[in-house]
C-alpha cells in the first residue's frame, strides 16, 4: 500500500504539472499586460449582456479562482455591473481554457464531464450573480480597504523585456503557491485511495447520496486550483459517483477555505453569506438531481 | 521563496527527465500522455534559467527553514528514491464485476477482425476480453481465448487473474478480473502475484467470464504493466 501511495502521488503531480505551469504563465502575462480598466471598458452594462460576458469572461481573461477574486473587486470599483463581476468571479475559473483542457485530459474516459462542468458552473454563477444584483444592488464590497493580494498591480511604462521578466517572476510565485496546494491535495487523495479500508469505498458505493456532499466538502477542505483539481477527482473515480465528482469540480473553484478567506477580505457580510450559500445549495441540488436521473 | 522554488524546479525537472530517459514514464501515466512530461521538463528548465538571472536573494536566518520546506515540497521524489516502489499490483477498490458504462465507449469492432493465433485461440488482453464479453457475450461464450494477467486469488482448482487499466495515470487505475477453472491441470505451482498466460474456453454468464483453462503457463510481468484505454495502443498490444 505504501508503494501505491508513492506512485499515486507522483502520478497525480506529473499529470497536473503542465496545466498548473500553463495557468501560472498565463496568469503572469495577464497580471503584467492586462489591466482591470481595460476590461471594464468593454463590458456591457445591461443584464443579459453582463451575464453573457461574465459567464464567458473566463475564455477572454483566464484566471484561476485566486486571481479572479482580486480582479473582481477592481472591476466592481471601475463600474462593471455586479452581476457581470460576480458571474465572472464564479464561472471564470471553470470557463478557463486551461481548466477545460485539464478536465478533458483527466476525464478522457468520460469527456461529457467537460460539458457538465462548464454548464453547471455557468448556470450556478449566473444565478448567483442575478440574485446578488437583485438583492444587494451595490452593497457588495467592503469600504476602501487596501488590496492585500499580489495579483493586481498598476501597469507601468517599462521596457518589454522588463515587463516579461516581471510576468515570469509573478508566474513562478503563482506556480509555487498553487503547487503547494496541489501537493497537499494529491497527498490526501493518494492517502485516501491507498490506505482506506475497502469498507469505506463500499460505504460510498452503497450510499451514493452521501458521496455528493462528502466529496463537495472534500473540495472545500482541499482548496485545490481549478486547473489541477480534475486529476484529483478523476483519481477517486470508482469511489465517488459521476454526480459527486461533478459537485467536486464545480464547487471547488467557487467555494473553499482559501476563497472564503479572500471573500471575507472583500465582501460585506450579506454578500459573503450569499456568495457561499447560493453556489453550495445549487450545486448540491443539481448533483442530487443528476444522481436521481442516473439511478 | 527562492530556495523552495529551486527545490521544486530542479527536483521535478530532473525527475521528469529521468522518467523520459529510462522509459519509466509508463509506470505513472499513459504512454500517449508523455508529451505532458516533455512540456513540464522544458518549462521547469526555463524557470530555472530565469530564476538564475533575476536578483532574488535568500536570508541566512531562514535558510534552514527554507531547506526543510523545499524537502517537503519534493517529498514524493525523496520517497521514490529511498524506497523504489514497485508497480501498483492492485488498488484498494472493490474489484469490478461490472464495468462502468463510461469505459465502454469503444469496442473491438473498431479494430477489425479478432486475431486468432495458430492454435485457434483469440488472443486478447484481459480488458478487451472483458469488454467484449460485456458488449457481445455471444461472441465470447464457448469460444477459445488466450489472455494473461496477475494471479489475484488461488483456490483448489480455480484461480482469478487481474489486470489494472488506466485512462490517464495510475491514480485512476481500476482492476478488472476474471475467474478460471482448470480441473485437469496441476495448478499447485501457481501463487498470488505470479503472472500467467491462460488459454481456454470462455463461458459468459451475467456479464461475468469464467475461463475453462486448457493450459496455464508462467510468464514475465509485461514491460508496460497497465492496460490503457482502447485506441491508446494498437489493438491487443498488451
Amino acid at each position: 500500500m505504501f508503494d501505491n501511495f508513492i506512485i499515486t502521488v507522483l502520478a497525480i503531480l506529473l499529470e497536473a504539472f503542465p496545466f498548473v505551469l500553463l495557468g501560472a504563465l498565463l496568469s503572469g502575462l495577464i497580471e503584467e499586460f492586462v489591466s482591470p480598466e481595460m476590461v471594464a471598458k468593454y463590458i456591457p452594462k445591461g443584464l443579459t449582456g453582463g451575464i453573457l460576458l461574465g459567464s464567458l469572461g473566463g475564455l477572454l481573461l483566464p484566471m484561476c479562482e485566486c486571481g479572479s477574486v482580486a480582479i473582481v473587486r477592481r472591476l466592481i470599483q471601475k463600474g462593471v455591473p455586479v452581476v457581470s463581476a460576480i458571474t465572472y468571479m464564479l464561472a471564470g475559473p471553470i470557463v478557463n481554457p486551461i481548466t477545460i483542457l485539464s478536465t478533458y485530459v483527466a476525464y478522457s474516459w468520460y469527456p461529457k464531464m467537460v460539458i457538465f462542468r462548464v454548464a453547471l458552473g455557468v448556470a450556478v454563477a449566473s444565478i448567483t450573480g442575478i440574485v446578488m444584483y437583485l438583492y444587494l444592488k451595490d452593497r457588495i464590497l467592503k469600504g476602501d480597504k487596501p488590496l492585500r493580494l499580489q495579483f493586481i498591480t498598476p501597469l507601468v511604462h517599462r521596457g518589454l523585456l522588463a515587463r516579461l521578466n516581471h510576468a515570469l517572476t509573478h508566474a513562478m510565485q503563482d506556480f509555487t503557491t498553487v503547487f503547494t496546494l496541489l501537493l497537499f491535495g494529491a497527498t490526501v487523495a493518494a492517502f485516501f485511495k491507498s490506505f482506506s479500508p475497502p469498507e469505506v469505498f463500499l460505504f460510498f458505493k452503497s450510499h451514493e447520496w452521501v458521496g455528493i456532499p462528502a466529496f463537495a466538502l472534500l473540495a472545500f477542505a482541499l482548496s485545490l486550483c481549478s486547473e489541477a483539481d480534475a486529476f484529483i477527482a478523476s483519481a477517486l473515480n470508482g469511489i465517488f459517483t459521476i454526480p459527486a465528482q461533478l459537485g467536486f469540480l464545480v464547487l471547488g473553484p467557487m467555494l473553499d477555505v482559501k476563497l472564503i478567506l479572500m471573500y471575507r477580505q472583500f465582501f460585506q457580510q450579506q454578500a459573503l453569506f450569499l456568495v457561499c450559500l447560493i453556489p453550495f445549495s445549487l450545486i448540491i441540488l443539481a448533483c442530487l438531481l443528476l444522481q436521481l436521473l442516473r439511478s | 521563496m527562492f530556495v523552495r522554488q529551486l527545490f521544486i524546479f530542479f527536483g521535478y525537472g530532473f525527475f521528469s527527465l529521468y522518467l523520459l530517459f529510462t522509459g519509466e514514464v509508463s509506470r505513472f501515466i499513459a504512454p500517449s500522455l508523455s508529451w505532458l512530461i516533455y512540456f513540464t521538463g522544458i518549462a521547469l528548465a526555463v524557470f530555472v534559467i530565469i530564476l538564475s538571472t533575476i536578483q532574488i536573494g535568500f536570508k541566512r536566518e531562514t535558510l534552514l527553514r527554507d531547506l526543510a520546506m523545499g524537502l517537503i515540497l519534493i517529498y514524493p521524489i525523496v520517497l521514490f528514491v529511498l524506497f523504489r516502489p514497485s508497480d501498483i499490483k492492485t488498488v484498494n477498490l472493490p474489484v469490478l464485476k461490472s464495468l462502468p458504462v463510461e469505459t465502454t465507449a469503444k469496442d473491438y469492432r473498431d479494430f477489425g477482425p479478432l486475431p486468432v493465433d495458430k492454435d485457434g485461440y483469440v488472443r486478447l488482453n484481459l480488458l478487451e476480453l472483458w469488454l467484449l464479453a460485456k458488449n457481445y457475450p455471444d461472441v465470447v461464450h464457448s469460444n477459445k481465448f488466450r489472455t494473461s494477467g496477475m494471479v489475484s486469488a488461488v483456490g483448489n482448482d480455480s484461480l482469478s487473474i487481474r489486470r489494472l487499466f488506466m485512462t490517464c495515470c495510475v491514480a485512476d487505475a481500476m482492476p478488472v478480473e476474471i475467474d478460471l477453472k482448470g480441473d485437469k491441470l496441476n495448478l499447485a505451482w501457481v501463487k498470488e502475484g505470479d503472472w500467467i498466460e491462460v488459454s481456454g474456453k470462455a463461458m459468459v454468464s451475467k456479464q461475468e467470464i469464467l475461463m475453462l483453462a486448457d493450459s496455464v503457463i508462467p510468464i514475465h510481468q509485461p514491460k508496460e504493466p497497465y492496460i490503457t484505454r482502447w485506441g491508446e495502443r494498437p489493438p491487443f498490444h498488451y
